[in-house]
């Protein structure tokens, strides 16, 4: 049971360093790969709470959350990167420019 | 849980961390993800070390793997092609050192918080419910996440699978335009190893994913990761041009994206059936029933993973042969 | 745990996985007339459905069902009461208006396929069905990821570079508030080994840690709901989609996360946090008031001015949280779905100014045609009742929370009720003085002629706001079922 400390705790900074990624980057790949670094600091955390030690059978309710929120990492990605691809191609830009005026384009409608 | 020496999990622990760090702050595209790739195996480890050997082969697979095809496809196909339109207007300027300190210190603050919390909470984790216990173990499927992920939680597996579909459309809806060149970079010439490689790998993933499949009710395994080897071996097939692109989805291609989501709802209303609730089993024939949910689950896995690597709306199988060493 | 009579889980079944299903049918059968008649016929099942369910729950009072029979802590609840009754009446009217818009909206069908809107719109009308009865945390979750990624699809579906920009930061902002809410259930997870909200509330576990993961929940949902300060994504999201789609995300996606928002604060975490979280909590609702309003004063298109109302409107829901009273709760769930109804209408009519003049320019509305003047007979009945003018749903609602505010001794928020009302009625009035305008004589312009607008997508707008004003005179009719099913912290 030794791992559950250090591990748990690495599973915490590993969620802010992740963060980080998110919030302190301009570029979007970067953008999107802290996300996925805090996805896997949560799941770490999960498959800590999981473990029951050698004689007891593990907790097989977070090991659950933790396959299906890979899952669902996966897809958010691959249609991120979609949009990122496109934005690239489309407008050479690789990060989210913030506006200064109104979006004045014209609605989708149109 | 393998008894390994607690200097083991600092050090795993550190290392993890260090490539985390490493992926947010380096300067290039290309590193971060190499970097986010080891990242992945090396939590792949991490959970093989917990007990989690299923999780490690998903998290390898999907999370590593796929995950990281994807990223190195789009840094290739978005970025290294210089003919791009630039960027029109001022570039954004560098943030400010006042808000790059409040980054470090909302960051830094969260992630001492987190880290304390966690490692307590960690350390006096509540017991299994003892009904779930109970329920667990005598349940027909043996697996016990199995057993949560198709019987007790079927609805979140479900659910999983209408998110795999629609990031699917989602990504349909953007790349379905042909005429927008740098969205489908061909492999430009595949190296002669590859024919071997691809040789050797299909009957292995192959044989592999089928077997993890079956064993799935009772051993770890499951749709999942037998699904995420099928999908590895569309991505190989894909990137050595054995798979091409389409810019429809034919009829086949369509059924095998809904199959999944679609057995597994009919599934459930069909449930009302033979009892009040929707999603719940018939006693009789519950490994049965769970075999072809997860059947029904593995192709659209598999389908969808190599869809999402190709950006394509569709795909076939090359009709020219192709070109040996 | 008595067990309900198996129509009414059969019932929510058909809410929760009938539109799923209808668009699996949809993208794999290739015929027109099927894609454009099913959603209709099925919105017309369910709110049969509905109207069935709300009679068998007024007389059983809330009810809590579990998936495949496993009440936790082995599986999944669901749980319905009066406020979750509500917002799938919401969805159930809104989809109807919708299903029926999009038949004649040529440009969806030509443009974008059928893969391009309806099986995303169907599957997010199954995710919100479901998020509005779930009563699991990792249930929530997944619901939460499965309304954004359809949700993003549906802003980034016309393909310009500025609707995949607005896209792009709409999946920033929702991925981060996923994860921030999937952190909170975990801590929650660690703490007490439950998922249930029905268990949690009956779990003693108060202590820093539950404050924490409550915390980054509704920081998570906070995102997702576009509430301020963490709002910055839904403006140009909004006014960017497709018009019906922005009438959805606007009346329906933002207002779930509100929802959670609410069902969290007063349902298991009721008791754990102090009583100037919750203050400070609707003090960032009235902060949302203030700035969306002022924000949709300056625009200069019709679709921008309904995206920041929005960011507006739903501070108005956060007040339920200091003012824990009857009339409260009752204000609350008045407001969402007047507010629903009367969004809803808004963006089909501006979806229509669009079809028939060819952009949403706000002196485009000046053009003194004729046809025009229905529509803005319709924007005219849906402002009414968002500025909560009587005679409408939304001056129901918001007289019920001033008196709330009133009776609670909590007079400021009366005043943030009312100040919002005329802020709303500000921006409101701007929008009806360009639609009454006489057209300026020298406007040198070309103008376009005004295309004809089919019966089809002038109705379901009409009927909305309508709806919305009808809730006005609904409301002693209504108090029985708002009844049903108080949470504990709201005082009897």
């Amino acid at each position: 049971m030794t791992a559950v400390v250090p591990l748990a705790a690495t599973a915490g900074l590993l969620f802010a360093i992740g963060l980080y990624g998110m919030i302190g980057r301009t570029g979007l790949i970067h953008r999107l790969l802290g996300a996925n670094i805090m996805a896997s600091a949560i799941f770490l955390f999960l498959v800590v709470l999981s473990t029951r030690g050698i004689e007891a059978s593990a907790d097989p309710v977070p090991q659950a959350m933790v396959l299906t929120g890979i899952v669902i990492s996966v897809c958010i990605t691959a249609f991120a990167l979609g949009l990122i691809r496109y934005l690239r191609v489309m407008t050479g830009e690789d990060e989210l420019r913030r506006s200064t005026r109104d979006a004045d384009g014209q609605s989708a409608d149109d | 849980m393998i008894p390994l020496s607690p200097v083991f999990d600092v050090l795993l622990g550190l290392g993890l961390l260090w490539l985390a760090w490493r992926v947010v702050a380096s300067r290039g595209r290309f590193t971060a993800v190499v970097l986010f790739m080891v990242f992945g195996l090396v939590m792949a480890i991490a959970w093989a070390r917990l007990g989690a050997p299923d999780l490690a082969l998903a998290e390898a697979a999907i999370s590593a793997g796929i995950t990281g095809a994807l990223l190195l496809n789009a840094c290739k196909a978005a970025y290294a092609d210089p003919g791009h339109p630039q960027p029109g207007g001022p570039a954004t300027p560098p943030p400010s050192s006042a808000r790059r300190w409040l980054v470090y210190a909302i960051c830094g603050g969260l992630g001492t918080a987190l880290a304390a919390t966690m490692a307590w909470l960690a350390l006096g984790r509540p017991d299994v419910a003892p009904e779930l216990r109970d329920a667990v173990s005598g349940h027909a499927v043996d697996n016990p996440v199995t057993v949560i992920l198709l019987d007790l939680r079927g609805y979140d597996t479900l659910l999983e699978m209408a998110v795999l579909l629609m990031a699917f459309l989602g990504l349909r809806i953007l790349m379905g335009h042909r005429d927008l060149a740098g969205l489908h970079p061909l492999p430009e010439g595949v190296p002669s190893m590859a024919d071997s490689l691809v040789a050797m790998a299909t009957p292995i993933l192959l044989i592999t994913a089928l077997y993890l499949f079956w064993t799935g009710t009772e051993a770890p395994g499951g749709a999942f990761q037998a699904g995420a080897l099928l999908g590895a071996l569309g991505v190989m097939y894909r990137l050595t041009g054995r798979i091409e692109p389409l810019d429809h989805t034919p009829a086949a291609l369509r059924l095998g994206l809904i199959l999944g989501l679609g057995v597994f709802a009919g599934f459930a209303c069909l449930s009302l059936i033979w009892s009040d609730w929707p999603l719940s089993y018939p006693a009789m024939a519950t490994a049965g029933v769970a075999l072809t949910i997860e059947l029904a689950m593995m192709i659209s896995i598999a389908v969808t993973l190599t869809l999402l690597f190709s950006g394509s709306a569709g795909i076939r199988l090359a009709r020219a042969p192709v070109q040996g060493p | 745990m008595t067990d309900p009579p198996p129509l009414v889980m059969a019932g929510h079944t058909a809410l929760l996985l009938g539109p799923l299903i209808c668009g699996l049918l949809v993208y794999l059968l290739p015929w027109p007339r099927f894609r454009d008649a099913a959603p209709i016929v099925l919105s017309a099942g369910l709110l049969v459905v509905l109207w069935y369910l709300s009679g068998e729950m007024l007389g059983t009072g809330p009810v809590t069902l579990a998936l495949g029979g496993h009440f936790a802590p082995l599986g999944i609840e669901l749980h319905v009461d009066a406020l979750a009754l509500a917002m799938l009446w919401l969805t159930g009217l809104v989809g109807l208006a919708v299903n029926v818009h999009i038949t004649a909206s040529v440009n969806l069908t030509e443009r974008f396929g059928p893969e391009g809107f309806r099986i995303l719109w169907l599957v997010l009308w199954s995710a919100l069905n479901a998020l509005f009865v779930a009563a699991d945390l990792f249930n929530i979750y997944v619901l939460l990821e499965l309304s954004a990624i359809t949700a993003i699809a549906l802003v980034a579906v016309s393909r310009g570079p500025e609707a995949v920009a607005a896209a792009t930061r709409y999946l920033f902002f929702a991925l981060a508030g996923s994860l921030f809410f999937l952190l909170g259930v975990a801590l929650v997870y660690a703490k007490t080994g439950l998922l249930a909200l029905r268990g949690l509330e009956s779990l003693q576990w108060h202590g820093p840690a539950s404050v924490f993961a409550l915390g980054l929940m509704t920081l998570g949902l906070a995102m997702k709901a576009a509430l301020f300060p963490v709002h910055a994504w839904l403006p140009r999201a909004h006014a960017i989609a497709p018009s019906a789609a922005s009438a959805l995300l606007s009346a329906l996606v933002a207002k779930a996360g509100v929802y959670l928002v609410i069902r969290l604060w007063s349902g298991p975490f009721d008791g754990h946090w102090p009583e100037f979280l919750g203050q400070s909590m609707a003090v960032l609702g009235a902060a949302g008031i203030a700035y969306g309003s002022i924000q949709a004063i300056r625009q200069s298109r019709l679709k921008l001015v309904i995206a920041y109302s929005t960011v507006a409107q739903l501070g108005y829901l956060l007040l339920v949280l200091p003012l824990a009273s009857v009339l409260a709760w009752h204000g609350v769930i008045y407001h969402a779905l007047s507010h629903g109804l009367a969004k809803a209408a808004l963006f089909l009519a501006a979806g229509n100014v669009i079809f028939m003049v060819g952009n949403d320019r706000l002196e485009s509305l000046s053009r003194g045609d004729h046809r025009l003047a229905g529509n803005a007979m319709v924007m005219a009945l849906a402002g009414v009742s968002l500025a909560g003018l009587p005679p409408s749903g939304g001056f129901i609602g918001k007289w019920w929370l001033i008196n709330a505010a009133l009776e609670s001794g909590q007079w400021w928020w009366a005043l943030v009720v009312g100040g919002g009302g005329l802020l709303t009625a500000a921006y409101v009035f701007r929008v009806l003085r360009y639609a009454m305008a006489e057209p300026h004589p020298d406007d040198g312009r070309p103008d376009l002629p005004v295309k004809r607008l089919p019966r089809r997508m002038f109705w379901p707008p009409m009927l909305l706001a309508l709806g919305a004003i009808a809730l006005g005179f609904a409301g002693q009719w209504l108090v029985p079922i708002l009844a049903l099913g108080r949470p504990g912290n709201i005082a009897g």
